[in-house]
């Protein structure tokens, strides 16, 4: 092959045509993967350490050649005695890891984790943690839902395993957007970065888990709080990032690709809340259009609900401007002004469809009772019919009692009389 | 981080250090993303291709059934795969090789290299390359891998992809002129 063409296919590969990958989509790329390998990461190799421990006792210790061996034996007997009990801990926390709210086993895996972070110093990591474990809250919501519950009492307890389950959820994501305002003070901002985008990935992320249970939030309000929490931990994560933006002014290559990235993320949350506020219009809709010709709702309160879906609408194309040119700040404010407004159309929406869902069925009901009613009508009346032919047919055979009874006492009388009249004549 | 390829992925697998893996992705995310970017020819797809070949990487090291020799012929090999999946999901009657270059070559963005002609010709003539020479030249001139190496990530001998090589030059070497007398 001739040197010119090798050289020319060499230079091909920086060539966006040719295949160059875009340096913000690998870096935003490595961001995710990394989060992912982080969070599957297997847990610490405590026992596989403590096998490798208990290996190289036993060669040291327990070697014929060893003349301490016979002696050492009472300790490592003390020494089993403190390991087994340890190891056993480390099984019953795997077996706990499936474990959900009310289980014997979930105070286990609530406390392994509280150890987990005790023994994390490093902040960013401990704010990763944090977020993983409140991403393991929300899939446990999920099978606490789908747990079967046959009892009120069970249905009870349910709930109320739920909502002590959020409950964890809030606190762990609070704290880690409180830990990620402190780390924000005192570290790097590469960290500081990394860190809010695993807030931010994990939190959206969290989020997609509980709607899942969408279904649950009339009855357990609490789901829609942390719903809402969340919305504002992760706009706050994305806020950081810009934070540490301006502060790293000098380096114009590295905040290119943070630009990008922050962009990026912003449109993908306008893209959600917009799909959000799409989803409330669709529910109004199919309210309003059962509200007639008989009012299931205050036709109020839907009008409002659907000028507020709407005026989200005009506040997500403002943010999406500012995103365009760069305002990162003031887009930020406006994606918060966004999530508010369309958490608030949803809690409508999702009302006025319940409501209306209830007038529906009472309208059904009482339509039911009323054709139940039209039949019973129509059955007296056949009752009354077959009553009446019934009266007519007794009331021939009353006339026809009402001979034979007449007749029989006038004979008897009759023969009666006869007979006084025989005895007084005789 | 330093360390070779295999030393990274030691770490990975026994010391499971997310740095190793972290290191490993700013080596090979690049060829790997235009390796596929050329199979399938979309920015979004091979964006998205890149991402699974390095979670089935992760995944299949965490499972520690065997040992990766070479890491990278493991890359591509993940990656030949998935864009086989890919197109099977498309449920496209056409194989791979069918692929039309110049659909794909005609894109906005040859344009934006007007100014390149030369270039532009010889990416044309890649492109219009059929899919197993297209991945030879990409291999050994782009991804400057040994004959050994891509042998490894083919499952075949070296004897046999010095042969396809050549066959694959020859023919670039013929499109480019036909290419080249198109385009004076």
């Amino acid at each position: 092959m001739s040197d010119r063409l090798e050289e020319q296919l060499k230079e091909l590969k920086n060539k966006p045509q040719a295949g160059a990958a875009d340096s913000a989509w690998l870096a935003k790329n490595k961001a995710l993967l990394m989060m992912q390998v982080k969070n599957t990461m297997p847990a610490p190799v405590v026992e596989k350490q403590l096998a490798r421990t208990v290996e190289s006792y036993k060669k040291r210790w327990f070697s014929p050649q060893n003349r301490w061996a016979l002696a050492m034996r009472p300790v490592f007997v003390i020494a089993l005695a403190v390991i087994i009990p340890f190891g056993s801990w480390i099984s019953t926390v795997n077996a706990a890891r499936l474990s959900v709210s009310g289980d014997a086993l979930y105070s286990v895996k609530i406390i392994s984790e509280k150890v987990q972070l005790a023994f994390t110093s490093d902040k960013s990591t401990k704010i990763a943690l944090r977020t993983e474990f409140a991403a393991r809250r929300a899939d446990e919501v999920v099978k606490l839902k789908a747990q079967p519950a046959v009892t009120d009492v069970e249905e009870e307890e349910v709930k109320e395993n739920i909502k002590k389950t959020i409950e964890r959820l809030e606190t762990e994501i609070q704290t880690a957007s409180d830990e990620l305002v402190e780390l924000a003070e005192s570290e790097e901002p590469v960290i500081v970065r990394e860190a809010a985008r695993a807030v931010d990935v994990k939190s959206e992320e969290i989020g997609r888990v509980l709607e899942k249970t969408a279904e649950l939030a009339v009855e357990i309000p609490e789901i829609n709080e942390a719903k809402e929490l969340i919305d504002e931990v992760a706009v706050s994560a994305v806020e950081t990032i810009v934070h540490t933006r301006t502060e790293t002014e000098e380096d114009n290559s590295e905040n290119e690709v943070v630009d990008t990235e922050i962009k990026n993320t912003l449109e993908d949350k306008l893209k959600d809340a917009t799909s959000e506020i799409d989803e409330v219009l669709l529910i109004l809709d199919a309210v309003a259009s059962t509200n007639t010709p008989k009012l299931l709702v205050e036709e109020k309160e839907l009008q409002n609900a659907q000028v507020q879906a709407e005026e989200a609408l005009e506040v997500v194309k403002e943010a999406a401007e500012s995103v365009d040119s760069e305002a990162f700040e003031e887009a930020i404010e406006k994606v918060k002004e966004v999530k508010t407004v369309v958490n608030e159309a949803q809690k409508t929406a999702a009302k006025l469809q319940d409501e209306s869902q209830v007038a529906m069925e009472e309208t059904e009901e009482l339509s039911e009772t009323v054709i139940l009613d039209a039949e019973n009508t129509t059955n007296t009346e056949k009752i009354i019919e077959i009553d009446t032919e019934n009266v007519s047919a007794e009331s021939e055979g009353l006339v026809e009692a009402d001979v034979i009874v007449e007749d029989e006492p006038e004979v008897e009388v009759e023969a009666e009389i006869e007979g006084v009249e025989e005895t007084t004549t005789e | 981080m330093k360390g070779n390829n295999k030393q990274l992925v030691l770490k990975l697998q026994f010391d499971n250090d997310p740095e190793a893996f972290s290191e490993l992705y700013d080596r090979f995310a690049e060829p790997i993303y235009r390796f596929i970017y050329f199979k399938v020819g979309s920015r979004v797809d091979a964006q998205d291709l890149t991402s699974e070949v390095f979670l089935k990487a992760w995944a299949a090291i965490r499972e520690k059934k065997d040992g990766v020799l070479n890491f990278r012929a493991f890359l591509y090999r993940i990656a030949r795969n998935l864009v086989v999946d890919f197109y099977r999901a498309k449920r496209q009657n056409t194989s791979i090789e069918a692929i039309d270059p110049d659909a794909i070559m005609v894109s906005a963005h040859i344009d934006r290299i007007a100014n390149n002609q030369e270039l532009t010709v010889v990416l044309k003539a890649v492109r219009s390359l059929k899919d197993e020479y297209r991945e030879l030249i990409i291999f050994r001139f782009m991804d400057q891998m040994s004959y050994k190496e891509i042998g490894q990530i083919l499952n075949k001998s070296q004897v046999t992809v010095r042969v396809t090589m050549h066959r694959a030059v020859k023919t670039l070497k013929k499109h480019l002129g036909r290419n080249e007398k198109e385009t004076s």
